[in-house]
């Protein structure tokens, strides 16, 4: 899809604002937005790949709102198109909190065990195999257009680059999107930025992770 | 509570939202308040770049842990116990005299949460996402980060599922220091790309 969150060369947003000594959540809401979100994953729960629905979400309110409140929407989206809670069902509950209603707790150490679990080293995934291109070799991204979800940034479509390494395979964003799955390998090509803006007169490199679907000889 | 501070604070829309999510997830049975409070305790305390500044430190300290850090940032990052989501693929990118490296997530936020933690708001914002990718020289400068005209500059855009992270050069006079304090100079925006130890104090994290 090609939304707002392809963000990379875009002009006019103005300068970076660090934080000095930013902690790691601002408010307690953000910290348990995140720890639901690993818990149903850590689980198997009734969620999938949170990207699809963040880039779903319309422009505006993108822009408008905060890292954490957009992963608060994709929460809910996906969970009411599981048919696990419906919107209203949040606003209801909503309605009983301003009115004085607590939060239910219960514990389950099980869980706990799960979520920390998802915390640790794991063994290593399958082998690298079955690449077309080689190290060294031109490609050129290929100028795709799908308004499912993908993983091949608008700056460098239909620009040639050189594969500067191998990576493994890897599910296909657009297979997740559509609630299928399937591998295809995937590949570090390296840009240069006169490439890239050639108007611009910059001289560093960019280097994009691509999956092999992205990519065509160059030549 | 009294009854003065009970209305104190209006609580935000997205606060009232995940109170009344984490309420009914909880009552479905499909999350534990515990597990919650885990996950949060976990990355408030102890999944953060004190891990990654440990991982640089030892590089420094350890030629042949530099160079399994190298060639298998995930199978190094295990050797310290540190692993996980978002780790599973984790690539290091070594800074040289000749060379400096930056990490970015044009298309959302990919980090390396099991060896930084979770991500600063400006590494998540859209003119970090938008900038570091066309022009990291201007981005850099307002970090405070000077680098000279004949260093190679290689931007590392995180669009798969390879996260990044950058070993930075032990800066000179260090040689009195242990692996502890030599984390010490290691700060996040060194691994990310936006400081360099010793030169720039960065934003503190």
């Amino acid at each position: 899809m090609d939304g707002i969150h392809d963000m990379g060369g875009m002009q006019g947003f103005g300068a970076v604002a660090p934080e000095p000594g930013e902690p790691p959540f601002h408010e307690r809401w953000e910290g348990r937005v995140f720890g639901m979100s690993l818990t149903l994953w850590a689980t198997g729960g009734p969620i999938g790949v949170m990207r699809p629905q963040l880039e779903r979400i319309e422009t505006g309110r993108y822009l408008a709102s905060s890292y954490y409140e957009r992963w608060e929407h994709a929460l809910e989206v996906m969970l009411a198109e599981r048919g696990v809670l419906a919107p209203a069902d949040v606003d209801r509950r909503v309605e009983a909190l301003r009115a004085g209603g607590q939060v239910t707790e219960r514990s389950d150490p099980a869980m706990v065990e799960a979520v920390l679990a998802d915390m640790r080293p794991r063994p290593p995934g399958r082998p690298d195999g079955g690449h077309r291109f080689a190290v060294g070799q031109p490609v050129r991204v290929r100028r795709i257009s799908t308004a499912v979800h993908n993983r091949c940034p608008r700056y460098v479509r239909g620009v040639a680059g050189v594969v500067e390494r191998l990576l493994a395979p890897d599910w296909l964003p657009e297979n997740e999107d559509l609630g299928e799955q399937r591998r295809a390998p995937c590949y570090t090509v390296s840009f240069a930025a006169a490439d890239l803006w050639p108007d611009d007169g910059a001289d560093h490199t960019v280097l994009v992770d691509l999956w092999e679907t992205y990519l065509e000889e160059a030549g | 509570m009294s009854e003065g501070h009970h209305h104190a604070r209006e609580k935000s829309p997205s606060e009232l939202r995940t109170m009344a999510l984490e309420a009914l997830l909880v009552e479905r049975g499909l999350i534990s308040t515990d597990a919650v409070d885990a996950v949060v305790e976990q990355f408030q305390n102890e999944i953060g770049p004190r891990r990654g500044a440990r991982m640089v430190a030892r590089a420094w300290v350890d030629p042949a842990y530099r160079e399994r850090l190298l060639a298998d940032g995930t199978a190094a990052a295990a050797e310290m116990g540190y692993g996980g989501a978002q780790g599973e693929r984790l690539v290091c990118v070594a800074n040289t005299p000749d060379t400096h490296n930056a990490i970015v997530c044009t298309l959302c936020s990919c980090y390396p949460w099991p060896v930084l933690g979770v991500p600063p708001v400006w590494y998540k914002s859209p003119p970090y996402r938008a900038r570091m990718v066309r022009e990291p020289r201007a981005v850099l400068r307002e970090f405070g980060l000077e680098l000279p005209e004949t260093t190679a500059i290689r931007i590392w855009d995180s669009s798969a599922e390879v996260r990044y992270i950058v070993l930075p050069m032990r800066p000179d006079g260090t040689e009195h220091l242990d692996e502890e304090g030599l984390a010490d100079l290691v700060t996040r925006d060194c691994m990310i790309g936006v400081a360099v130890p010793g030169v720039t104090e960065g934003v503190a994290a």
